[in-house]
C-alpha cells in the first residue's frame, strides 16, 4: 500500500473514531454525574 | 427494556467497527488500481463517502434550524447543533484526505481551486457556528441566532457541490468507475453513513442531557421520568412533556 494512501486512511479513521471515542468518554462522565445526582437527591422515581 | 437498548447500542458500535474492517479489506484486496492515478485513487473510497455525509450533516442542521424557527422546540436546536459538530469533524476528514490526495496526484498540498476553496469555507462556516453557539448567552437567544446563521451557512453546500461542475477546476467534477470500483464505493458508503448517523444521534442525546439544568431538573423531575441508556450504559433524563 502506498504511503499517501496509508496516511490518508490513518488520519481519516483516527479523526472519525477518535471523535467517537471522545463522545464515549463524555457519555461515561454524564452517566457518572447522573448517578451522583441520584444519590445526593435520594434517588429519582 | 433498558438492558436490551444498551446491548443494541453496544452491538451497533461493534458491528460498525467490523464493517469498517471489512470495507478496508475490500478496498485493499478487491478494488482494482485506477489506470492513470494507480493506487493513489484508493483514497477516493474514504474521501467521497465522508464528503457526501458532510453534506447530509449540513442538511440536517439546515432542516433542524428551519424546524426550530417554525416550532420553537428545543430538541430541534439540539439536533442542529449535534449535526453541525459532526459536520465539522467530517469536513476535517474530507480536507485532510483531500490534501494528501492532492499532494500525491497534483504535487501540491493545497491549491485555491473553486471546490477546495468552497470546502474550506464550509469548514470555517460551521466552526464559526459552534463558536457563536458557545458565546451567546441564553438558551432561546442562542437557538434563534444559531438557527438563522445555520440557514445562511448552508448556502455554501450547493456551491461546493456545483463548483467543480460549473467552473474550471483541477478537482474532478465526476469520475468514470469500473464495476468493481462502483461496488467498493457503494460498500464504503455503508459504514461511513452509519458512523455519521451514530455520531449525530449520540451527540444529540448528550446535548439533550446538557440542555436540562441538572440540579433543578432532578429536583423538579416529574413522577414518570424515564431513563434512556446510551453507549457505556449512560442514562439520560427523558421528560414526557415532549422535550425529547
Amino acid at each position: 500500500m502506498n504511503d499517501y494512501v496509508l496516511a490518508a486512511y490513518t488520519i481519516g479513521l483516527l479523526l472519525l473514531w477518535g471523535y467517537a471515542a471522545s463522545m464515549w468518554l463524555e457519555c461515561r462522565a454524564a452517566a457518572r454525574r447522573h448517578v451522583e445526582v441520584r444519590q445526593t437527591k435520594g434517588g429519582l422515581p | 427494556m433498558s438492558g436490551i437498548q444498551s446491548k443494541f447500542v453496544r452491538s451497533f458500535w461493534i458491528v460498525l467497527a467490523l464493517l469498517f474492517a471489512a470495507d478496508l479489506v475490500l478496498i485493499i484486496r478487491y478494488a482494482p488500481d485506477e489506470r492513470s492515478m494507480g493506487v493513489i485513487q484508493k483514497i477516493f473510497y474514504l474521501h467521497l463517502p465522508v464528503a457526501i455525509n458532510t453534506f447530509l450533516a449540513c442538511l440536517t442542521t439546515f432542516v433542524a434550524s428551519i424546524a426550530y424557527l417554525w416550532q420553537r422546540k428545543g430538541w430541534w436546536d439540539d439536533l442542529a447543533a449535534a449535526a453541525a459538530r459532526v459536520a465539522v469533524q467530517l469536513c476535517a476528514v474530507v480536507l485532510a484526505t483531500g490534501m494528501i490526495w492532492g499532494r500525491a496526484a497534483w504535487g501540491v498540498w493545497w491549491t485555491w481551486s473553486p471546490r477546495l476553496t468552497f470546502s474550506l469555507i464550509l469548514f470555517l462556516l460551521y466552526v464559526v457556528y459552534l463558536v457563536i453557539r458557545s458565546s451567546v448567552e441564553g438558551r432561546e437567544r442562542r437557538a434563534v441566532i444559531g438557527s438563522v446563521y445555520a440557514i445562511i451557512a448552508f448556502l455554501d453546500v450547493p456551491l461546493v457541490w456545483l463548483s467543480a461542475r460549473l467552473l474550471p477546476d483541477i478537482h474532478p467534477g465526476s469520475v468514470q468507475l469500473e464495476p468493481a470500483m462502483k461496488l467498493t464505493l457503494a460498500a464504503s458508503f455503508v459504514p461511513v453513513t452509519l458512523l455519521a448517523v451514530g455520531l449525530i444521534f449520540t451527540r444529540f442525546v448528550l446535548n439533550r442531557t446538557d440542555s436540562v439544568p441538572r440540579n433543578s431538573a432532578q429536583a423538579n423531575a416529574p413522577r414518570d421520568v424515564r431513563t434512556m441508556p446510551l453507549i457505556a450504559g449512560v442514562k439520560a433524563i427523558r421528560y414526557t412533556d415532549g422535550a425529547l
